[in-house]
């Protein structure tokens, strides 16, 4: 007994020490607990950044940088009158546009770095026939070089044939249900500022649209 | 030992350096400062409109560019949705700024324009004081005090604390971060760097320099298993302004990286820098100017970490490194990215303090400067917004 009794550690404390030792425990607790709660923030937070909830046209202009214009407005047109690339807004029968940069006088210039793609959402699907006729200008590195065009899933090209104001006419024949309009454009474009060094501009341009129109049936013989 | 007594004790000893003798006469010389510095952006403000067309008639004229952005966060707030086809919208606008400018308003019945930028100057007097605190155990005199405030108050990009925008404030908190740090108050600390990331994104990153503030304070081989609660907790405080600021605007528009997404309505996005740097030096005026100053800035990084100024150098290099990644075109607005972050007017006070003849020739440069950047802010020239 005497023996256990001598390696028995020493638990008590004076009133004093037990009132600090108590009073650290509480603050220690407390500590733990701001912390605990400061991380809930943070894991809050990152949730948040994983899953954004906002509108297609949010996506395409803040996060995937896929248009220079966020929800432009819209002004009455029909696909044969055409849709202008300097007039403010999109056609009523176009619903988005990826993939052009800012509007200018001349009309809007396809930026690779909104991604390869010039993309047109349509508010009314297509079917047969239709002629697909474009106004558009081109940076002099690809002259001569081709574009893809896909319509819903029918497939088209044509090559580049000046720097200046050109009518492209593309026969469509076969749509079926067609809502999308894709300009695939040469790869690799370089940035403006590459081949005019006296420009800072870090647009990688390709196409310059100015007119689109899209007319069912043949397109006339030129 | 008794941990009420210590913390008592660490209290007492973080409250006696504010109410010390010394700690009187800083505040004094800012105040001095501050008023000075009133009278010059003033009284050039009132000169601007006898050469050109600019109107000057009260406070209320400086707030312009940025600071009505502010006014809207306080009216009508941050909107859910942007409402123009360039996308620009006021997410972009930390709210802890026009949170201090709002009882100015709603309680002292000054006008929008008019409370931010009375609040932006009361927040230069605060930063004026902060700086000289954050290192005034280097300063044996008085006139080394007021050399160091004057940095501050005759700064060349002054005009920002006048005109209602949100560096004041800004640079206040980071320079008081860094003063807690360096008395290793871990949690006033980490509350600093805290609000200051509520007043811009920027001030989040300053959880980096209090990291190695922490671990030098530490000492790099201290005996791990002890606990020291306080400086984690000061840690995670430092981007709790962003972190609440991001849950808000998730909640607001269901994107919490709205604050920076936004940026894209002004052109800014990730981009390799060292094409912009390249070209803005080989540009004239302006652009070549800018594009020096963020040499120098980038420099001082790197002098600041010879000096043993290792937190500062991590700061300014953490904080020019948001700007220079995502350049404007032609570094359009990048000077008060440089001139408002206290690690970079700290190099220029090193570079300067050994000199008295170089000490002239900066302040008359800073103000010349200060003075033409006002009459470029009434002219509505973009060289200064």
């Amino acid at each position: 007994m005497s023996l256990n009794r001598e390696f028995v550690p020493q638990t008590t404390a004076y009133p004093e020490e037990r009132t600090s030792i108590s009073f650290a425990s509480m603050t220690s607790v407390i500590k733990i607990v701001v912390i605990v709660g400061l991380l809930a923030i943070y894991a809050a937070v990152a949730f948040a950044v994983l899953h954004p909830h906002v509108s297609a046209a949010y996506r395409d202009f803040y996060i995937d940088h896929t248009t220079a214009e966020y929800n432009p407005s819209h002004y009455p047109s029909t696909p044969s009158e055409g849709m202008h690339f300097n007039h403010p807004g999109l056609p009523s029968w176009i619903q988005t546009a990826r993939g052009l940069s800012v509007r200018e006088d001349w009309g809007r210039w396809s930026d690779a770095n909104l991604g390869p793609i010039v993309g047109l959402t349509l508010t009314q699907a297509f079917d047969g026939e239709v002629c697909l006729s474009l106004d558009a200008r081109a940076v002099p590195w690809i002259v001569g070089q081709p574009v893809e065009v896909k319509m819903g899933s029918e497939e088209a090209s044509f090559r580049i044939r000046g720097q200046d104001l050109t009518d492209y006419q593309l026969q469509f024949s076969g749509l079926h249900n067609a809502k999308t309009l894709d300009f695939i454009l040469p790869p690799h474009l370089p940035a403006l500022a590459e081949q005019v060094h006296t420009s800072n501009d870090s647009r990688r341009l390709g196409m310059n649209f100015s007119a689109l129109r899209l007319v069912p049936g043949e397109c006339p013989v030129r | 030992m008794d941990v009420s007594a210590v913390l008592q004790e660490q209290h007492e000893r973080s409250a006696a350096v504010l109410r010390s003798p010394r700690s009187t006469k800083i505040f004094g010389i800012a105040l001095v400062l501050w008023i000075a510095s009133n009278v010059f952006v003033t009284g050039v403000a009132k000169i601007t409109t006898w050469e050109s067309t600019a109107s000057y008639h009260r406070m209320a004229n400086l707030c312009r560019w940025d600071c009505t952005w502010y006014a809207s966060v306080i009216k009508p707030g941050y909107v859910s949705a942007p409402t123009t086809a360039d996308g620009s919208t006021n997410w972009a606008f930390n709210p802890l700024f026009p949170i201090t400018a709002y009882p100015l308003h709603k309680w002292l019945r000054l006008s929008l324009f008019g409370s931010l930028v009375l609040a932006s100057k009361v927040e230069l007097l605060l930063a004026i004081y902060a700086f000289i605190l954050m290192f005034a155990d280097e300063m044996k005199t008085t006139a080394q005090l007021v050399r160091a405030g004057s940095l501050v108050a005759f700064n060349p990009y002054v005009i920002y604390a006048h005109a209602g925008y949100a560096e004041p404030l800004y640079f206040a908190l980071i320079a008081l971060g860094f003063y807690f740090a360096n008395r290793k108050r871990w949690i006033l600390a980490g509350l600093a760097g805290g609000f200051a990331s509520a007043a811009r994104v920027v001030g989040a990153v300053f959880a980096a320099p209090y990291f190695v503030a922490w671990l030098r304070a530490r000492g790099w081989r201290s005996d791990w298993s002890k606990r020291d609660l306080n400086g984690l907790i000061g840690l995670l405080l430092c981007p709790l302004g962003s972190a609440l600021l991001m849950l808000y605007l998730y909640h607001h528009t269901g994107d919490a990286l709205s604050l920076q997404h936004a940026h894209v309505a002004w052109g800014r996005d990730l981009a390799n820098p060292f094409p912009a740097l390249w070209w803005n030096l080989r540009e004239t005026q302006w652009s070549r100017v800018w594009a020096i100053m963020m040499v120098a800035a980038w420099l001082t990084c790197g002098w600041l970490f010879k000096l043993r100024k290792p937190e500062l150098a991590i700061y300014l290099a953490l904080a020019l490194s948001l700007t220079f990644l995502t350049p404007i075109v032609g570094y359009l607005g990048v000077a008060r990215y440089i001139w408002w972050q206290p690690p970079f007017l700290y190099g220029i006070y090193r570079a300067l303090r050994n000199s008295d003849a170089a000490w002239v020739l900066y302040i008359a440069f800073a103000s010349g400067m200060a003075a033409f950047m006002v009459i470029g802010w009434f002219g509505g020239h973009n060289f200064v917004v």
